[in-house]
């Protein structure tokens, strides 16, 4: 059996240099942001004491989850898949590691503190899910360089073993995210045992998704041939994910229309909300769940490239939808002090606070992004991580 | 690719020593360090007029007797116990801050969080 | 290589352990932290009258003057450790009335349980702290508390009316503290001692003798949320 036989790129046109200069710009104004935001502290966000966990968060979660289905479609495809699918296994294990990376970078920079970051490590809380979390991403982040390791050693015992234990990890690792939401009793719009699958599911959903994209386009603009048939395996993959998702996301939000105590917030949700109705209808629904479906299952567009790759990007924006309707709601309604009272203070009680994301923020958000994209196309540069057009390993060479 | 290999392990190993370089071509710089000074205020009547501990104890370990005084009254309170050694007690002498504790922690790049630029929370009886 | 593995590993799993340690002992000295199911001969408590609550807010001015609480003129990031709230019974023509909001010093306090590095704590009398030096500023407490009784300090404070006190520390979480550099020294909160109205009674709940427990003993006080079994330490009169 014949090996794909992968090497750096060569990355010396001025269209990659640009893009380099570009993204190392937006990431230096992601450094310069978070330095202000430490040094002037929080009120420069749009953040208030109804929403503490803002974007920020919302991000963070949605790039956990990223990582998190990214090292397991990595890990599947390169153990159990066909030979087509191991072109998968490294850029999406080097995607786990960035995404991760990115995560952790937004969640740390988002603390009061971060000049801290030592304390989580040996002031452990065990009753404290973020603190086991510490613990449980780096775990992962180690895990995951060296899965990637054994994958560029071409070490296929290791990546076995290492593969099936990131596996295992990634599904800790996602949903102890959802336990930092799912075991918060004072929040009803949160508790919920049903947020670490739902997160898992999600996660695995819109990483196979981001995997796909990336692929596609890496190889599109590095100018390589692909193989149409693996697109196509792995969208019908994702079609099944995508109704898994649908499925916990609707009855997560029936159960909160039967609970008095989430009632009123998903009222909120659905129905006069503003903003976050179109969220909840047109985002989550419309883009991220029901357009997926409808173009993964019509038998005109489920074939074509184009397609699968437009479902892909709807499904992942979809998802950013409901990690923003989970996290903003969830904090910023009126939490019911005195049930069948009216409540108002000027500490803003009983009084929806809207959430506005301020200008170093959202170069915060913007540069996090180029963070991932900027580290993942150095990387191809630096690193084996893409196959070789038509030149392939023999077994025993090796 | 050997050479360039010795190369970064010279780099390397001359970053690692670099304060031992820096003092053995200096010679002795603790001498050279400023020295604080004390402008002390006058101790009340019935209060011996010398520091908490010896003052060498003090020179090598004044922040790990801050550290447990801090802990001890926050998280423990016992307030009256570790009173002589919280900082409001160090001010009661030691009232110029720029002289007395600045001098040696800008020398050395040690900003204290007790009373450091961005912390600030507790340098109330003293001079800025 | 001079030394054999057996010592290497030795040598350096006795440094790693004592890198980690060395930091951690003072925090290990003799703790007086509450232990989960301790009972202990003193429980700090309040009891709030909302029949002589007259919304004056004097409370909130001296609770600010006293604990050096920053005030910035916006409503976004204003910090309270205590508030007065306007209630009013959803029913035609009920009547608006006050009621002083703060921490409720909750036995099985849902901010200590989700705090990361164990910087919001239970003392063994009750009253519930946060060590703002071990503090990341993450917020999950605030998100977990289901009073809103905390608050996050958003900004440099130039807020310091009691000298006494240290300024507030910016970036992360503080809350009412029961005014505990008063309470360790004998004397009442300010906001107890300063109401006109005496709306506002404190006392150890655990001794029956007490003028609180009394109150509490006579049936007509409760708590807020009682739904969430956080068992807190502040009990209202006449909701």
């Amino acid at each position: 059996m014949a090996k794909y036989y992968f090497a750096p790129i060569e990355g010396k046109t001025p269209k990659y240099y640009w893009t380099v200069g570009i993204l190392g710009t937006l990431v230096l104004g992601w450094l310069v942001a978070s330095y202000v935001r430490f040094i002037k502290g929080m009120y420069i966000t749009g953040m208030s004491h109804s929403v503490t966990w803002a974007g920020a968060k919302v991000i963070f979660v949605l790039f956990v989850g990223l990582s998190a289905g990214s090292l397991i479609m990595s890990a599947l495809s390169a153990i159990f898949g066909q030979k087509e699918y191991k072109v998968l296994g490294r850029v999406a294990a080097f995607n786990a590691v960035l995404f991760m990376a990115g995560a952790l970078g937004i969640l740390i920079t988002d603390w009061g503190r971060p000049d801290r970051i030592v304390l989580p490590f040996y002031m452990v809380n065990p009753r404290s899910m973020l603190s086991l979390n510490a613990y449980i991403y780096m775990t992962y982040m180690t895990v995951g360089v060296l899965y990637l390791w054994a994958q560029l050693k071409e070490n296929e015992k290791w990546t076995k073993i290492l593969g099936i234990t990131a596996v295992i990890v990634a599904i800790f690792v996602h949903s102890g995210t959802g336990f930092i939401f799912g075991v918060v009793n004072g929040r009803d719009m949160f508790f919920s045992s049903i947020t670490p699958l739902a997160f898992v599911v999600a996660a695995l959903s819109s990483g196979s998704a981001l995997a796909m994209v990336v692929l596609y386009y890496t190889f599109k603009l590095t100018k390589r041939s692909i193989d149409m048939r693996f697109f196509q395996q792995l969208s019908r993959v994702m079609l099944g994910l995508i109704i898994f998702v649908f499925y916990l996301v609707t009855i997560e939000h029936l159960t909160h229309l039967y609970v008095p105590e989430a009632q009123e917030g998903e009222f909120y949700v659905m129905f006069s909300g503003g903003f976050f109705t179109w969220v909840f209808w047109g985002m989550l629904y419309g883009l991220g769940l029901l357009i997926p479906i409808f173009l993964l299952l019509n038998p005109a567009t489920k074939t074509k490239i184009k397609w699968i790759l437009t479902a892909s990007v709807l499904h992942v924006i979809g998802v950013l939808g409901e990690r923003m309707l989970f996290i903003l709601p969830g904090q910023f309604l009126p939490i019911p002090i005195f049930p069948g009272y009216e409540l108002a203070s000027s500490f803003q009680d009983g009084v929806v606070m809207p959430y506005i994301p301020h200008l170093a923020e959202i170069i915060q958000f913007i540069g996090i992004f180029a963070f991932i994209a900027f580290v993942y196309i150095m990387g191809l540069r630096m690193l084996p991580l893409l196959p070789v057009e038509g030149k392939f390993v023999k077994e025993q060479d090796h | 690719m050997k050479m360039k290999a010795i190369t970064a392990f010279l780099v390397f190993l001359v970053i690692l020593t670099l304060p031992f370089l820096v003092s053995a071509v200096n010679g002795d710089i603790l001498s050279q360090a400023p020295q604080p000074k004390l402008e002390k205020a006058k101790a009340p009547a019935g209060v011996e007029n010398k520091c908490v501990e010896e003052v060498p104890y003090m020179r090598a370990n004044h922040m790990n007797i801050l550290k447990t005084a801090r802990v001890q009254v926050v998280r423990n309170g016992l307030r009256e116990k570790y009173k002589k050694y919280s900082l409001e007690n160090c001010f009661t002498c030691h009232r110029n801050r720029a002289e007395f504790c600045d001098k040696c922690h800008s020398y050395a790049g040690v900003e204290p969080g007790c009373f450091g630029d961005r912390g600030g929370c507790h340098y109330a009886n003293t001079k800025k | 290589m001079g030394m054999d593995r057996r010592t290497f590993l030795k040598l350096g799993g006795a440094i790693v352990i004592g890198s980690m340690i060395t930091p951690g002992t003072q925090y290990l000295l003799a703790s007086q932290e509450k232990k989960p199911g301790e009972k202990s001969k003193t429980r700090w408590g309040m009891v709030v009258d909302l029949n002589k609550c007259t919304g004056c807010k004097v409370c909130e001015k001296v609770c600010r003057e006293e604990n050096n609480v920053p005030f910035y003129g916006n409503k976004r990031y204003d910090a309270y450790w205590i508030r007065v709230a306007n209630i009013r019974q959803e029913l035609p023509g009920a009547p608006e009335r006050y009621i002083p909001l703060l921490c409720q010093h909750c036995a099985d306090a849902p901010c200590v349980h989700v705090c990361v590095t164990k910087a919001s704590f239970v003392r063994k009398d009750g009253i519930v702290l946060v060590d703002e030096h071990r503090c990341i500023g993450c917020r999950y407490c605030v998100v977990a508390c289901p009073y809103r009784a905390r608050s996050i300090i958003f900004r440099n404070s130039n807020t310091w009316t009691n000298k006494e006190l240290p300024r507030m520390m910016i970036g992360v979480a503080t809350k009412c503290t029961f005014c505990v550099h008063r309470v360790d020294k004998g004397v009442e909160p300010a906001c107890v001692e300063k109401c006109p109205h005496n709306a506002l009674t404190f006392g150890n709940i655990n001794d029956p003798n007490s003028k609180i427990a009394k109150i509490i003993a006579e049936g007509k006080t409760q708590v807020l949320r009682p739904e969430k079994l956080v068992r807190p330490g502040v009990f209202y009169k006449g909701l």
